[in-house]
């Protein structure tokens, strides 16, 4: 089984240590030439932790590291991260183990990967070792096929025990992803061409390649691009010369991969067509269920094709060389350089709009969350960074003001809004930007720290390069708005909302908390003056190898 | 020597008075900006998200607008929860504390540097580049 995920490349494999996986987890240290550093077993506090890292690694990655989960009890624990890493369409091997005959019997069941079967993308229970082999490279398959997601395999205790002997290893047989066909290809670089103004708007592709097959498209084109990498991650680069609104935004011809486009839209197939498979006792989870927000472009579906982007942008290139004319070429070349001109003018002085927003509590205490943000660009502009975690409850104030050209550059939201996801993201950002000189940046909510904070023992132990800067506001921050306005309306006790919704008395010291976990930290900081040189020390120790904890004491949002 | 002090305590408060009293409605009304959850969305300090510092908001153009606008503000039916201005009904903030709430953001300011004098905010702005190639 080592050998079958090495060979499907997979680097981690994070896991709370459990009896029904053993068999498995002796072999993931002990195979080969102990001790086996692929994949490299980690130590998760909680199986929801462990689910957290796949789906921060695979969304730095464009591909899935591995969890063990242990029998029913370990996948309930897991199940909400699941869920999120489903909604997010993010590909995560989880192996379950079940022992049936000797442990627990409530730890075991008939069909255990049915309690997470609405919301992951596939699952397998092999009858033998033979068929776990082919079930883990199924898995694989299955979790990298769009829509991409979890995928569940649960391997009986003895198969994991049974001597492979000279069991030969299947073969694995690659996704083949569902294209535009030639025609489509050949009708879009026509229509690329034929438009006087043509634009791409790019959503999520699937890997880094697909970013650069799209950047090839956009130069081939000249057209201009708008992106949603201050959005999510795998995006094309915020500050490619051609992405902005361009010289001139009447657009006569919009293209949009993995993203609405006016004109044609190719995008992978949704959530709701796994649901049909899946689903099947009619649970009906909202968004999965059908679209509740109707997407932008033209409702018709004429203009849609449901076809995986990244895998036909080559198909739109072989088509666009093929009919470019020498003409073609110097209008391109010439609409190019009209776009990067009028970009680049724009970004000045969107820039010097941003920073005058940026000054607002500039010397405020508690920490203006733009100065939060503001102080540490210049710290980690020349650096290969990821900003981890969603930015929604801290005001976003890296949209603007950060460069977000890497495939990573920020990870996105939770999938489903799901609280206690942050920090277990980050470390599985920690462990992809481990031994690629990359540094993360954890903005960590408060609240959010409180579900989980056992990563950051994971992140101590496995040496993480994650600075986690608190976004500490003492409360639940939205929740706090949400109930004085419904005191508002029922004309009472706006006074008490504090009541169920802050961390007060006494206020959580997060840099012992850290301290507690092994992570180097400091803090509470709420005197502005005093973030720079925090930072520092943070860069500092995170570039050696340690992560690091910074408390700031923050405004609300 | 009693009569002179009665008279120079006179004095003191004819002088000092409108301060003292001022101070009182500003501790009051500091109160109650944090209590009924201005901070929220205004700052600790007026510069939050929704800034009321430097008399930047219209709705603080007189005590009467003020206080109509905390009375006026419910949708009594919200379909989701929200995190628009609530309202704050006369058994909430009574008309003497939405005068002190009124007193007290009036005293709040934000006088931030300019960009140049910020060597942050200089930094970024001075270095600002786009790339020209993906890496």
């Amino acid at each position: 089984m080592v050998q079958v995920l090495k060979d499907l490349n997979i680097e981690f494999i994070a896991a709370n240590p459990a009896s029904s996986f053993e068999g498995l987890q002796e072999s993931i240290v002990n195979y080969g030439e102990a001790p086996n550093t692929m994949p490299e077993l980690i130590t998760a506090l909680h199986e929801e932790s462990a689910v957290d890292m796949a789906h921060g690694y695979a969304k730095c990655e464009g591909a899935p590291m591995a969890v063990m989960l242990h029998g029913t009890v370990g996948l309930q624990h897991a199940s909400m991260a699941i869920y999120q890493a489903y909604h997010d369409k993010t590909p995560i091997i989880i192996i379950v183990g079940r022992d049936d005959k000797f442990f627990r019997q409530e730890q075991t069941a008939n069909d255990i990967a049915g309690l997470t079967r609405a919301f992951t993308k596939w699952d397998a229970q092999p009858k033998s070792l033979r068929e776990s082999l082919a079930a883990i490279q199924r898995a694989y398959k299955e979790a990298m096929t769009p829509p991409m997601g979890p995928t569940v395999i649960v391997i009986d205790t003895e198969f994991q025990k049974e001597e492979a002997g000279a069991l030969k290893l299947p073969i694995y047989v690659p996704p083949i992803f569902a294209t535009i066909n030639k025609k489509q290809a050949k009708k879009i670089a026509e229509d690329l061409l034929g438009a006087n103004n043509p634009r791409m708007q790019v959503g999520k592709l699937r890997t880094p390649e697909g970013i650069i097959d799209a950047i090839e498209l956009a130069e081939l084109t000249g057209c201009s691009v708008r992106t949603s990498a201050t959005n999510l991650s795998m995006s094309f680069p915020e500050r490619h010369p051609q992405t902005g609104i361009g010289h001139d935004s009447n657009y006569d011809y919009v293209l949009g991969l993995e993203s609405d486009g006016l004109d044609v839209s190719i995008q992978g197939p949704s959530l709701l067509s796994n649901a049909e498979n899946r689903d099947l006792t009619d649970i009906g989870f909202g968004f999965i269920r059908d679209p509740v927000i109707p997407p932008r472009r033209d409702l018709s579906g004429k203009n849609d094709i449901v076809a995986d982007a990244q895998a036909s942008i080559p198909m739109i290139i072989e088509q666009y060389k093929r009919l470019q004319t020498k003409e073609a070429l110097e209008i391109v070349s010439v609409r190019a350089l009209q776009h990067t001109a009028t970009n680049t003018k724009n970004y000045q002085k969107e820039l010097k709009n941003t920073l005058e927003k940026k000054r607002k509590g500039w010397s405020s205490s508690p920490v203006s969350l733009a100065r939060l943000y503001s102080e540490l660009w210049p710290l980690i502009r020349d650096l290969d960074w990821c900003l981890s975690s969603p930015t929604v409850f801290s005001s976003r104030h890296h949209v603007g003001l950060w460069d977000h050209n890497k495939p990573y550059s920020y990870l996105g939201m939770h999938g489903a809004g799901g609280i206690g996801y942050c920090i277990g993201a980050s470390a599985g950002a920690g462990l992809a930007a481990k031994d690629r000189d990359r540094i993360v940046i954890n903005i960590q909510c408060d609240g959010d720290l409180n579900y989980t904070p056992g990563s950051l023992w994971t992140a101590a132990h496995h040496k993480l390069p994650l600075l986690t800067i608190m976004h500490n506001n003492r409360g639940y921050h939205q929740e706090v708005m949400y109930l004085h306005y419904m005191a508002g309306v029922r004309g009472r006790g706006s006074d008490r909302m504090h009541i169920g919704t802050t961390l007060r008395e006494p206020f959580i010291d997060y840099a012992k908390l850290a301290e507690a976990y092994g992570v180097k930290s400091e803090g509470p900081i709420d005197d502005p003056e005093k973030l720079a040189a925090a930072y520092k020390r943070g860069i500092k120790a995170v570039l050696s190898g340690e992560p690091y904890l910074i408390d700031v004491i923050t405004e609300p949002r | 020597m009693n009569k002179l002090l009665s008279s120079l305590l006179l004095l003191v408060l004819f002088l000092y008075g409108p301060i003292i009293n001022s101070t009182t409605n500003n501790e009051s009304g500091a109160s109650l900006y944090l209590d009924h959850g201005c901070y929220a969305c205004h700052g600790y300090n007026g510069s939050g998200r929704y800034p009321i510092a430097n008399n930047v908001s219209g709705i603080m153009s007189s005590e009467a607008l003020f206080t109509m606008f905390l009375r006026l503000r419910a949708d009594l039916n919200p379909m989701t929860p929200t995190n628009s201005m609530p309202n704050y009904s006369e058994a909430v903030i009574s008309d003497q504390q939405a005068q002190d709430l009124y007193a007290y953001i009036n005293t709040l300011t934000d006088d931030p540097p300019q960009i140049e004098n910020i060597p942050v905010l200089k930094d970024i702005l001075d270095n600002a580049t786009r790339k020209t190639e993906y890496e």
